[in-house]
Order: structure tokens, then sequence, then C-alpha cells
């Protein structure tokens, strides 16, 4: 008893002292296995690869790889299946023709499988895997938060690996450089350095959350004074997007963008009154349009600049041969940008629109999206 | 099993618990609400409420204090108070007219209140709280809120306006010296060299420097702790020196945001002192080889980055603690202040300083204290209030003797340069 009671007045003596002592200077060595961000890169780090483009378009590299940066050997990248499928950007897989994997310090001969440049989504296979890689898992974006702690991780040489720190900045629908309209697109203020572009964006769990795509200084719709000076505002193409973009990959289908050509802006009241609106739709509706792609469907259906769009039908045909068909109103450019994007090849869109003072109908199916379409349309 | 091993694991626990955290930074759960109170501000109202044919001046952020809508954002958001009237988009995206109350470009505060639309009177708004900025030590974690980019531009392509954008960083220091920050910024002429305002961040008593990014746009958005309340006012950051973030501290925003409320404007008390500043800012930039009187205007990076801009701020902040050690030089006496009818003249040393202290209308006086230098006095003579009698002890021709001053009040824009006590 007197023992016991001994290790009680010991033991208490030992936790408060070292309780208060350890807000003033911690004497004992840290951890580090244990920090939340380190046992996520443990995670993630075997996935990690490094690609190498060995020849593009324009040759054969002289130094064996072409690169962004000298002493970095290549494009990061991150290995989502055990038979060796490795996403990556598209940005970063443009013209390559010839190209080298290396994960786990070995270098294998890859091939691109596919490449979606809108959603920026790239994927590579191993030619002959010898092994079965361990590969990282997907979480889910949608249910991100903001202010939620993430880290960019890239490979830049085959033994190393950097990644830089930051938190969820913001989840919105933002412009690719490319003029494409990327829903939920991660902000992050994790730096983005060539080393970790294109490489993925993991969660504390160590799951890729995210591909490292862009900073805010490549958009084309950054003014110029500002293109400049601006830190830390990083996109990433959501998880949820390139696992989409990726399924269709590896079943050899191509992804379809919906895409009607149109190019919107907000109709506010200063535009409103200069348009000639009738009353009675002022303030409840509308999208005015700004641009029209001149070989678009809108542009063959007769829609033109200025006219202003109230609300979209849409007709669905389901695989019963039934029709499905539903009717939204709009009232900013992203709410119409986002119903043209859940559109299928084969649906009927109809375009309520105001045009002097009459409101007609434009009937028209929306087409993949092709490369040169005008930047910023819908 | 015994009690010393049990204790080994709830000590073990603890010990965890304690120095890891929690996976995620604490504030995830604030920033929800952080967000709701978090404006953009548009500058260039013209004259009266709902003039939509102003030309923008300026913009950034804001947040929203009290629930009748006050907000708190910067003087050089609101065009430096050439612009009265503001648009406010609100974060649920309605849009309201705000009108500027006060505008104190003495620490880059601006107050506007929302005028709600007629039939909207005694709207509620959702704010944020202050915290005691005081309290924030160098290390702490903290998180901005901001709408950087600008929205001049509508097309929906081209615009470019990131609303509530979230970065996270920790307090790197306090900055002492507000004049520090004053020649940062390009001293008498301001961000890049467009502001008349001349006393142009000479009232700020603090400045918090983080590495939270802070990007053109968020001027004015709060800079909040960790459990959400707001500490800071977000005013400057520089792309030359990266992670080099300024933001004024709640206390002085605080300050003028009751004294506004109050008052309808901010009262500073006074004494008249010319204590400091300008003879010293024109030796030290004598001596690091720069002309004028704005060493450092037209951007930080002009003069070999970072490594020249901390040896250039180590020889102020040496050069400013030694020079007005106590006793410190009076260089002049502002005619018809409350110091030159109490008889200080010019080349008066100031040893110490005593003052009344009212508590609940019964008056006792404080001992004779010594400050560290003129920049201690200072901080004192701000935290008392307007008509407090304040005893100097004052050396003059090797003889001492005390003066009792009566603190006026500081009086408006544009007429003092830093350096007044």
């Amino acid at each position: 008893m007197i023992n016991r009671f001994f290790f009680l007045l010991i033991g208490l003596f030992s936790f408060s002292s070292v309780q208060l002592f350890s807000k003033e200077v911690p004497t004992f060595d840290l951890d580090t296995s244990q920090l939340p961000t380190v046992k996520a890169l443990q995670i993630i780090d075997p996935s990690l690869a490094s690609i190498e483009v060995v020849e593009n378009r324009y040759g054969i590299s002289m130094s064996g790889t072409f690169t962004r940066t000298v002493g970095i050997n290549g494009f990061p990248g991150v290995v989502i299946s055990p038979d060796g499928f490795v996403v990556t950007t598209a940005k970063n897989m443009e013209d390559a023709l010839r190209i080298n994997v290396i994960v786990a310090n070995k270098r294998y001969t890859a091939s691109l499988a596919g490449s979606d440049k809108f959603n920026d989504v790239a994927l590579l296979k191993i030619d002959n895997p010898d092994t079965l890689f361990e590969a990282a898992s997907f979480a889910d974006s949608d249910k991100l938060t903001q202010g939620q702690t993430v880290i960019a991780v890239g490979r830049p040489l085959p033994n190393q690996q950097a990644a830089t720190r930051g938190i969820v900045s913001a989840l919105r629908d933002y412009f690719l450089p490319n003029g494409y309209l990327m829903p939920n697109m991660i902000q992050t203020d994790a730096h983005n350095f060539t080393f970790n572009r294109g490489g993925p964006l993991i969660d504390l769990t160590g799951k890729i959350i995210g591909l490292m795509s862009f900073s805010v200084q490549e958009n084309q719709g950054t003014p110029q004074y500002l293109s400049t000076s601006v830190l830390d505002l990083n996109f990433a193409t959501p998880s949820n997007i390139v696992w989409e973009s990726v399924y269709k990959m590896m079943q050899g289908e191509e992804v379809f963008h919906p895409w009607v050509g149109l190019g919107l802006r907000p109709l506010d009241d200063t535009l409103a009154i200069y348009a000639n609106i009738p009353e009675e739709y002022l303030g409840k509706s509308g999208v005015m349009v700004q641009d029209v792609d001149p070989n678009s469907p809108a542009s063959r259906q007769g829609l033109s600049r200025g006219d202003i769009i109230l609300g979209m039908t849409r007709v669905r045909r389901l695989y019963n041969g039934e029709e499905n068909t539903s009717e939204e109103i709009v009232s900013t450019p992203l709410e119409l940008a986002g119903l043209i994007r859940d559109s299928h090849p084969q649906d009927t869109l109809g375009f309520v629109v105001l045009r002097s003072g009459e409101v007609e109908e434009f009937l028209m199916s929306p087409e993949d999206r092709p490369v040169e379409a005008l930047p910023g349309t819908v | 099993m015994n009690f010393k091993s049990s204790l080994f694991v709830l000590f073990a626990v603890s010990f965890f618990a304690f120095v890891f955290g929690e996976d995620d930074p604490k504030w995830v759960e604030n920033v929800n609400t952080s967000v709701q109170s978090t404006v953009t501000v548009t500058a260039g109202g013209g004259d009266y409420a709902g003039d939509k044919s102003g030309f923008v001046l300026g913009g950034g952020s804001g947040s929203i204090v009290t629930p009748e809508g006050h907000i708190v954002t910067n003087c050089h958001v609101m065009g430096w108070g050439k612009q009265r009237w503001a648009f406010i988009r609100l974060n649920d995206g309605s849009v309201e007219d705000a009108k500027l109350l006060f505008n104190n470009c003495k620490i880059d505060v601006a107050i506007l209140q929302i005028v709600p639309e007629p039939g909207e009177e005694g709207k509620v708004f959702p704010y944020v709280k202050f915290g005691d900025s005081d309290e924030v030590v160098a290390g702490e974690q903290v998180y901005a809120i901001g709408n950087p980019g600008d929205s001049s531009n509508f097309t929906m392509y081209k615009d470019f306006l990131l609303k509530n954008t979230v970065t996270a960083g920790s307090v790197r220091d306090r900055v002492l010296s507000p004049q520090l920050v004053n020649r940062m910024l390009g001293g008498n002429g301001a961000i890049g060299g467009t502001s008349t305002v001349w006393d142009y961040g000479t009232e700020l008593s603090h400045t918090f420097d983080t590495d939270a990014t802070i990007n053109g746009g968020n001027s004015g958005g709060p800079l909040f702790d960790e459990n959400g309340f707001q500490v800071g006012v977000n005013f400057a950051g520089s792309s030359m020196l990266e992670g080099q973030n300024m933001a004024i501290v709640s206390n002085d925003a605080k300050k003028t945001l009751f004294d506004t409320i109050d008052h309808g404007r901010v009262i500073y008390p006074w004494l008249g002192l010319y204590v400091f500043i300008d003879r010293m800012t024109l030796e030290w930039s004598d001596e690091i080889g720069i002309q004028g009187r704005n060493p450092l205007g037209g951007g930080m990076g002009a003069f070999g980055g970072r490594e020249a801009w901390d040896r250039a701020s180590d020889t102020f902040t040496r050069q400013a603690r030694n020079k007005v050690k106590t006793p410190f030089e009076v260089f002049d006496v502002y005619p018809e202040s409350p110091s030159y009818k109490a008889g200080l003249r010019q080349g008066d040393k100031i040893l110490e300083i005593a003052w009344d202290m009212n508590e609940d209308g019964k008056i006792t006086k404080s001992e004779m204290k010594m400050p560290k230098d003129a920049f201690e006095a200072r901080f004192w003579i701000r935290g008392l209030d307007k008509n407090i009698k304040v005893i100097l002890s004052v050396e003059r021709n090797g003889q001492i003797f005390n003066v009792p001053v009566v603190l006026g009040e500081q009086p408006g824009e544009g007429q003092f340069a830093g350096g007044t006590l």
C-alpha cells in the first residue's frame, strides 16, 4: 500500500512538473515521425513518380530529358494503380513522344494512355511493370473544407522528395489558362514550384485531393498589373474530376466536355438599363451573352452578342426510350455554365432568350469542346 | 498494470495531445463564420448613396464589426478619404451601399457603415468579434481572409476576383516602430507614391509582421487568431520580400471604431511635443546613402532585396533607440499646444512622467515613471484620455523641475507628421 502511494506521489509530481516545464522549453526529443504532415508524406512517398520526357516533337533531348528548370530531372507524377498507371498534368506531357517513369528508384519506359487537355490531366502507363506498385488512393474532393491543411508533393530527382504545406484557401469555379471553366477548383496557398506542378496535392491522411495545376500568373484573365506581383494564389484540379477523367481514359474512351460556345457576363443593373430590359424581368434572372464562338452550336443556331438568356430547358433521352425534361431559371453565368457542363451529347438544350423585348427559344445539342475554342466560352 | 504505468500512459497521451495537437489546425471550424462577415469594398460610390456613375478609385476587403453594419477597412481602400461612399458585396451575394463615417489615415483605418435600403432598416449583419491584439505573441498561428484581385472588369472570363480567399501563416514579430512602417510604405508619399496624405501611418502603435499571404485586394481584410477573433487589419504586403506582410493591430482599429461611434472622430491625447522623428530620419537616410525623405519609397526591393532591407531596418531601429533614450530632447514645441501653455520650450529634456488615474470618479496620482525611450513615453500617453493631467519631470540648464500639463486633443488630419508626443 505504501509502495503504491509512493508511486502515486512520484507519478503526480513528474506529471505536473513536466507539464509546466514543457510550456517553457521542451527538453525531450521531438518524435517527428508522429507529426501529421510527416505521417501523410510517408504514406504518399512510395507512390511518387518522376517522369522524364526523353523525346518530344522537337527532337531528342541532349541531356536525356526535357525539363523546365535546370537541375530538376523530371516532372512530378503519382502512381494510382498497382499495374502502373501514373497521373500528371496534361501541360507537363504536352508534345511528349518518348517517356521514362522512375518509381521507387527504378526507371521504366512508359507511354501516354490519354491526355485530357481541358481538365489538365494526363495518364501514363508503365510499359513493362516487373512488380506491383504501391498505389496512392484518391480522397473525395467534395468533402474538403476551407482552411484545412494540404501538402503539395513532388519528386524533382529520383531519390528526392519535395513538399510544401498550405491550406485550402477557397473552393471555386475558375477558368484554366486555356480558357476552360473548371468547377470546384481547389485554391491553395501552398507554393507552386516547378517541382510540384503536376504532382499530387494531398490531405493529412496521405490521399490525393487534387493535382497541382497552375498559379494565377499563368492565367490569361489576370490583369497585367497584378500578374507580376501576385503570390500563392495556386489552383489544383480536384480529385473527383481527375478520377472521372482518368477512369474514362483507362477504358480507352474520350472525355466529353460539353460546349455550346457562349461567353457570358453577369447582368448587373447598369447593363440592364442599357439593354432596355422590360421591367417584369428586371432583377429576377438573366445572363448576358458577351461573345459567341463563330464555329459553335450557339452561333449556328443564331444566338448573338447582346442576347439575354433567362433560362435553359433540357430534354434528355433515357436508355429506356423515355424523355426527361427539365427547366431551370438562371441568374448568374456560373449557374448557366454548370447546367451546360452537366449535359450529355444526346441532350437537346433550349436557351430561353430575351431579344429586343421578345422571348425566343434556341434549340441545340452540346458538342465536344474543340482545342481552338474561344477562351472563356462555355 | 500498476499506478506507475497507468500514469505513464496518461502522461504520454496528454503529452502527445499537447505537442502535436489535432491533425487539422484549430481554425478550420472558425473559418466558415469568419467568412460570413468578410466583405468586398469597392470605393467609388460618388457623392451620394447609389451613385453608380462614380469612378472606381479603390477596392479591397473589409470586415463587419457590429450587428448594425459598421465596417472596418483601410483608408487607402477608400481612395485616402476621397471616396465618401462604397459598394459592399456581402458573402451572400447581396450588394449594399455604405457611407464613410471616419477616415483615419494616421493608422490607415476607415470606418464605414452600411446604409440599408428603405424598408430594410434595423437589419442585423453577421459580424466578427475583436480579440485583444496585445495578447498575440510571435509564433502564433493566424489566418487572413480577403478578396485578392480587382473587380473593375465585369466580363466573366476576365473578372479576376478571388472572393473569400483564406491564407494562413504565423505572426513573425510585432514591429514596434511605427515610423519604420511609415518609411517602408514610402513615408509621406504612402503606398506607391500616389497618396497625398502626408501623416499616413504615423499613429500606428504596433503592426503585426505575418507570413500569411496578402495580395492586391486583400487590403482592409481581417486577420484572425486561431479562435476566430479579429486581431489585425491587413494593409500591406510585399511581392519583393515574400512573406513580409503587415497588419494593423486590432486594438488601434478598435479605438478608431469606438471613438467614431461615440464622437464622430478619433481622439488622440496630445502634449504637443516634437520629440523624435524627422531629424533622425534625415540623418539615417544620409548614413545609408540615400538622399531625400523617402529612403525606402517606391518598392523595398530596389536596394538589394531582403539583406539590404534588414540592414537598413537594423540601423534604423538601433539609431532610433539610441537617439531617443531617456532623457530625450524636445526638438520643438507646437505653438498653442498644451505643453507650450504649460511653459515647455525647445531644448528641454524629459526625464520622468506621471499621470492622474481616474477610478470610478476617484482621482489618484501614479508614481513618477521613467520611460525607456520616447517610443515608450508615447505609448503611455496614447493609452490615456483627453483632459487627464500629466506631470512631466523636465531638465533645463542643469535644473530639474516638474511641469503639470493637461492633455489636449491632437489636431486634425494632415497637419502633424509622426514624432509628436
